[in-house]
């Protein structure tokens, strides 16, 4: 009798110690309220001066469900912006905090723009920026702005998005689908700058000026007139600001040297693997006629010989694509016009990868991976050359050949003809 | 010595290997070999099977006892106990530093604002209630984790190399560019460190139901893990690159949080640190227990529970005392452990199996 009570002031004391231990062990320090939270969508940094000029994205929190209805307000960039200013990053990022209600959530930050002068300056303290905080990870993506990034995020509006930092997640989606570039992870940029060649390519974010349709009710000044009544009123087509991509920058260690134009970066995209698809317009041979095909297979190899002393570069890309879009009378299905078309298409996929070539070549800048290349096929070359291979890369030699196929001819085969019958 | 648990060649086999993956997968030292360390590794998992059989090899010799137990007969009863001395030293060093380790992973980042006492204490007692339900209680643990542990740290290397763009298997050429030598000095540090510290389970292969067949699950763990922390090597290389594998402190994380499937698969840390966690804390427990019962077992005393609580007390304010900073870790775990380290892994077991050879001494 006296064990079996002994026994239940054992569990007595046991459940109390255990409530007692529920309570106390609940991570009071690290409690985080969601309603006391600023995430972080997407950040700018620009040099100004000596300073690091900062500019925060948060994510305007909205009261979901009812909201007003026919607004358009809902479509709008629904984001709240900060800047601070201070001599390294996390101090502006200190600033930015003194007028924050809020605590600020770096862990979903989606992107960061780098400003032009701060490219040029160097990456290296945005990288340790994002690599060194435990919030922030290393699947932000990174990319450069002619000009103040500031410029970019505080003047975009946006119109599908809500905020700019998911528009560029969106756009690093779908991006290689046009074959016009790549989003980079800040992983994907510490990689390259840590391989053999320590260059990278950063893509160009700018703002491009869309017509957005005009809002019922809401006519512009200029054209409503008087309030009240929405009858008769016309309403002209806005102006909304969205981002696009358009070219890139070539980095030399973390240092920004040059820029490629769209069809350039579309050139070094070939030859790393980064286009998914691709359209190619290409010349008819009928009085200024064009077909378009797209490219939706595509694969490089990059390699590097040598003969003696000689190191020949060789840039070896194999297409395949689909004839999409015809505006002349050729017969597609006759393999003379297939094969005459194929050598089009590896020719100007060639255009655009001499000229990445030609512009890398000029900055000094291997993004194509030869000196990587080199290092794995020979590794005492690699040695003998590698703290000069900016200045080597210059005078390789590289020969690009591109194997296009057209394989099919869409959904129907000889073009149409007025009266065939 | 008041332990009366049973454990089975499964319930070892487990824990060992749980035991082994324990920090191995959250540091695993690049050294020199650069991109090719999963080459170290894999040698100095080779080494770990030597181990292995030297460790098992005392214990078939001595079925029923501890080395604590039979060290004073081999060696007769004052160096015997030096020797045991020095032994449940390295144990509670290492406990502690295994402690550390965990801690400094939850400082950083999972509770950055929770003071680290409280981390401490929170897993210094979770390890003490299970040294002091025994050994049956930790093992049964271990049959229960570590094969969704084993699958979890799969899982989530198939998933990292399926994500588009993110792997480069050319980070892992030229492979020896240097010749072998880079390779085989990183060998060392990596034998030591996990496989060396395998030793601490001369203690608890006498609660084996059939110890004269340890040498199997021992070796069997040996091997899955080496495979295991050679795949994860080679998934933080081709995802992050020799140069930032090496300088990183937590690769594997960093790893996994460059998954991305879908947008929808993606923010898997919290898995492996799960597995951290786990693993770790089962580490804990194996030092742990095997540092209060030896302790007990030098003293002669009949029941190693009193001690728990003073060992796990003892255990925390050593690993919170251990380094000021992460640069002494650096050196401490560089330079100095797979040295450090050497009596108790290699000088301890081995004099003993020797000395018991030529004494012809046996349990």
């Amino acid at each position: 009798m006296a064990f079996k009570y002994r026994s239940n002031f054992l569990y007595a004391a046991f459940g109390l110690v255990t409530i007692l231990l529920a309570i106390f062990l609940s991570g009071c320090w690290d409690r985080r309220e969601i309603n006391e939270l600023a995430f972080l969508s997407s950040m700018a940094v620009d040099l100004e001066g000596e300073q690091r000029l900062l500019t925060y994205e948060f994510v305007r929190p909205v009261a979901t469900g009812g909201g007003e209805k026919g607004g358009g307000t809902l479509n709008h960039r629904q984001a709240t912006l900060r800047s601070g200013r201070g001599e390294t990053l996390i101090d502006a990022g200190q600033q930015i905090t003194t007028g924050l209600s809020r605590l600020v959530y770096l862990a979903h930050t989606n992107a960061v723009l780098v400003g032009e002068e701060m490219a040029r300056r160097g990456l290296g303290e945005i990288l340790d920026f994002v690599d060194r905080n435990p919030e922030l990870r290393r699947t932000t993506l990174i990319m450069v702005t002619r000009g103040a990034a500031r410029e970019v995020l505080t003047k975009v509006q946006g119109d599908i998005e809500t905020t700019l930092g998911k528009e560029i997640m969106g756009l690093h989606k779908w991006v290689q689908s046009s074959g016009y570039g790549f989003i980079p992870t800040v992983n994907d940029v510490y990689f390259d700058l840590s391989s053999e060649t320590a260059t990278t390519v950063l893509p160009v974010v700018e703002l491009s000026p869309q017509p957005f349709p005009p809002v019922i009710g809401a006519g512009t000044p200029s054209s409503g007139g008087g309030s009240g009544s929405t009858e008769g009123r016309v309403e002209e087509p806005e102006t909304v600001r969205t981002v696009r991509l358009n070219g890139a920058g070539l980095f030399y260690h973390d240092k920004l040297v040059a820029w490629l134009d769209a069809d350039q970066t579309r050139g070094w995209a070939w030859v790393r693997n980064k286009v998914r698809r691709a359209v190619l317009a290409l010349p008819c041979q009928e009085n200024n006629t064009k077909v378009a095909v797209d490219i939706n297979e595509a694969h490089a190899e990059v390699s590097l010989d040598r003969q003696g002393e000689q190191l020949q570069g060789k840039i070896k890309l194999k297409v395949e694509g689909i004839l999409l879009e015809q505006q002349c009378k050729l017969d597609f299905t006759r393999e003379e016009a297939v094969k005459s078309l194929e050598n089009r298409m590896a020719a100007q996929i060639t255009v655009e990868i001499s000229s990445a070539l030609n512009q890398a070549k000029m900055a000094g800048t291997d993004v194509f991976g030869f000196g990587g290349a080199l290092h794995r096929r020979y590794p005492e070359v690699w040695r003998q050359l590698e703290g000069r291979w900016n200045e080597e890369f210059k005078k390789l030699p590289v020969t690009v050949s591109v194997e296009a196929k057209l394989r099919r001819t869409g959904m129907t085969g000889r073009p149409w003809q007025p009266g065939a019958r | 010595m008041g332990e009366k648990g049973r454990i089975s060649l499964w319930q070892f086999f487990l824990l060992v290997t749980g035991f082994l993956i324990g920090t191995s997968t959250l540091i695993i030292p690049v050294g020199p070999a650069k991109q090719d360390a999963w080459i170290s590794f894999l040698l100095a998992g080779t080494l770990g099977l030597g181990a292995a059989y030297c460790y098992t090899a005392l214990g078939r010799r001595f079925p029923r006892e501890s080395p604590l137990q039979y060290a004073s007969r081999v060696l007769g009863r004052w160096p015997g106990t030096c020797f045991n001395i020095i032994f449940l030293w390295y144990a509670l060093h290492l406990a502690a530093l295994v402690l550390r380790n965990v801690v400094d992973l939850y400082k950083l980042i999972v509770l950055p604002q929770t003071p680290v006492e409280v981390v401490a204490g929170v897993f210094a007692g979770l390890a003490a209630y299970a040294v002091r339900l025994g050994i049956e209680a930790p093992a049964r643990l271990g049959e229960l984790l570590t094969p969704f542990i084993i699958v979890a740290i799969l899982v989530l290397t198939a998933l990292a190399v399926s994500v588009p763009g993110l792997v480069h298997w050319e980070a892992l050429f030229p492979v020896m560019e240097r010749g072998p030598l880079p390779v085989l000095r990183g060998v060392y540090p990596t034998f030591v460190y996990p496989f060396g510290e395998t030793v601490f389970f001369l203690v608890l292969l006498p609660f084996l139901t059939e110890p004269r067949k340890s040498f199997a699950p021992f070796a069997r763990a040996v091997i899955i893990v080496t495979l295991l922390t050679t795949l994860v090597l080679v998934r933080n290389l081709i995802v992050l690159g020799a140069s930032e594998t090496a300088r990183m402190n937590y690769p594997s994380l960093i790893a996994i949080q460059m998954i991305n499937i879908g947008v929808f698969l993606q923010r898997l840390e919290p898995v492996i640190i799960f597995v951290w966690s786990f693993t770790i804390l089962l580490k804990l427990i194996v030092v742990y227990y095997t540092f209060t019962l030896g302790t007990a077992q030098l003293l002669g005393l009949r029941d190693y529970r009193p001690l728990v609580l003073p060992a796990g007390v003892l255990l925390t304010f050593l690993s919170l005392s251990l380094y000021d900073n992460f640069s002494q870790m650096l050196t401490f775990a560089g330079r100095v452990y797979p040295f450090y380290f050497l009596p108790a892994y290699l000088i301890y077991p081995v004099t003993l199996l020797l000395v018991a050879k030529i004494r012809k001494i046996k349990g």
